[in-house]
């Protein structure tokens, strides 16, 4: 077991910093744009908080530090030399499992980054408005009127909850096989050709218009093709 | 004891990077691996490793090279084979997790020796510094065979000298060097046996101490068995130069 977490510490820490730093200033900018829109709740421009997160803009900052999240991810993933991991006494799919625990991590940390950004901007919200005009359940209410807040937040929602725990765990295994697949054809993977697929079933969801049809084509489809990938290569390996 | 028997590695549908190669090799050689580029030295290297997957088997004392014993051998590459976001420090504790054998003593020596820092990301380090890393890694491994690939590709003459020697030094009679590197004249007073490769075969198998005997040295040997025509090149300008003056 000590040689399976040795690999797993091995992807966070050549992970780490990057990833703190990417998470950081998406954080930063997130609260910085919703502390920039306070002036129009105090003026009375905008009345909810949902209203407050979907004038801000901080979808489309969440998007882009997603996106610089998950190509950082998969490019520690592609770098990392077939020369050593495949003369580990590891196998190389168990260390592709290894960097999808890692990579699912970090989208659970960028998950709960994006949840303080949110609650913060709440705090901010509390004290720019009339506290007569809100409620105990205006933060509830919030997280259905505003698509990125229910997309983090889906509270009593079952299916989207299912949505986002899945959306997660085929995010960090795709961009983990895309490294496994590039390290040993060394060429651009059909994975990562057809992750901005991946993007279009999440993107959606955070701009508020959830397309249930593609998650559930494109999401199983990415799973069964990532698997098949390493069953082949462990297959090859077992050969040796 | 290394041996590989009938191996044969072909990309794609026909380029053949190996073809029928025999090769044994013991404890405590140090094999200079000779040949032109695309010559098929990468490839053997890797094949060795199971890297790359070919036809015909490679069995260390009498076992096919598999996870149980992989650990017998290290690998040194000029395209590198360490984490370029993990400092030395991290590398040392990677390596010590995989490889029970590792030789903390002999890194820390020689991390000391080339005065790399221990702290700093690899990928971070100059291109030199790096190759002597990934030396000192493939060293350090505790391996009883240590493949090296060009592994001084881009290190000035001063510094490949100081490894050469550094190497003579440390190398203890059980370890196993393969050494493939375009250098001759530099490895010529280091390694014990000379292996040439053309076209993915070997075409020539000598021990340093028969050529020694002989009266030759590593150069005239490879030049021979090349078929290299030293006056080739006075021709082709002749027959340039002839040309000109035709004209």
């Amino acid at each position: 077991m000590r040689k399976h977490l040795s690999v797993l510490g091995l992807w966070i820490r050549g992970t780490f910093l990057v990833s703190v730093g990417i998470l950081a200033l998406t954080a930063a900018v997130e609260l910085g744009l919703v502390w920039w829109r306070l002036g129009a709740v105090r003026a009375g421009e905008i009345s909810g908080f949902a209203a407050l997160v979907g004038q801000s803009r901080i979808r489309f900052v969440f998007a882009a530090g997603l996106t610089g999240l998950w190509a950082w991810l998969l490019y520690v993933g592609s770098a990392a030399k077939r020369n050593t991991l495949g003369r580990l006494n590891v196998a190389e799919e168990k260390i592709a499992l290894w960097h999808a625990v890692c990579c699912v991590g970090w989208l659970c940390v960028s998950w709960a980054v994006q949840i303080a950004v949110a609650l913060a901007g709440y705090r901010m919200f509390l004290g720019a408005v009339d506290p007569a005009a809100v409620s105990g359940q205006s933060l509830y209410l919030a997280c259905y009127q505003d698509g990125l807040l229910h997309w983090l937040l889906p509270l009593d929602d079952l299916w989207s909850a299912v949505e986002l725990v899945l959306s997660v765990l085929t995010l960090g295994f795709t961009t983990a096989v895309d490294g496994y697949c590039q390290r040993r054809r060394r060429r651009l993977s059909d994975i990562t050709s057809l992750m901005p697929l991946l993007f279009l079933v999440l993107f959606p969801m955070v701009g508020g218009k959830p397309s249930p049809w593609v998650w559930m084509l494109v999401l199983p489809a990415f799973v069964l093709l990532g698997a098949s990938r390493l069953r082949q290569g462990w297959k090859e390996g077992n050969d040796r | 004891m290394l041996e590989i028997k009938e191996y044969g590695k072909t990309y794609g549908i026909s380029t053949r990077a190996l073809e029928d190669v025999n090769l044994t090799v013991g404890p405590g050689e140090i094999v200079g691996l000779f040949g032109e580029n695309g010559a098929g030295k990468t490839t053997l290297l890797k094949s060795i490793l199971g890297l790359v997957r070919g036809n015909g088997t490679i069995t260390l004392d009498g076992e096919p090279v598999t996870r149980r014993n992989i650990e017998r051998f290290s690998f040194a590459t000029c395209e590198h084979s360490f984490f370029p976001y993990l400092s030395a420090g991290g590398h040392r504790d990677f390596y010590r997790d995989h490889f029970p054998r590792w030789r903390d003593k002999r890194f820390r020596a020689l991390m000391e020796f080339f005065e790399l820092p221990g702290w700093r990301a690899v990928g971070n380090l100059s291109t030199g510094q790096q190759n002597q890393f990934e030396v000192i890694l493939a060293l350090s491994q505790g391996a009883d065979y240590i493949l090296m690939d060009e592994p001084f590709a881009g290190n000035d003459v001063f510094n490949r000298e100081d490894f050469y020697k550094v190497l003579l030094g440390i190398l203890e009679p059980n370890e196993t060097v393969i050494l493939s590197t375009h250098l001759l004249e530099e490895v010529e007073n280091f390694i014990s046996r000379a292996v040439l490769l053309k076209k993915g075969k070997i075409i020539g198998d000598a021990l340093a101490s028969d050529l020694e005997d002989k009266g030759t040295d590593l150069m005239t040997f490879v030049k021979q068995t090349y078929g290299y025509q030293s006056d080739r090149v006075s021709r082709a300008l002749d027959k340039l130069t002839g040309e000109e003056e035709e004209k």
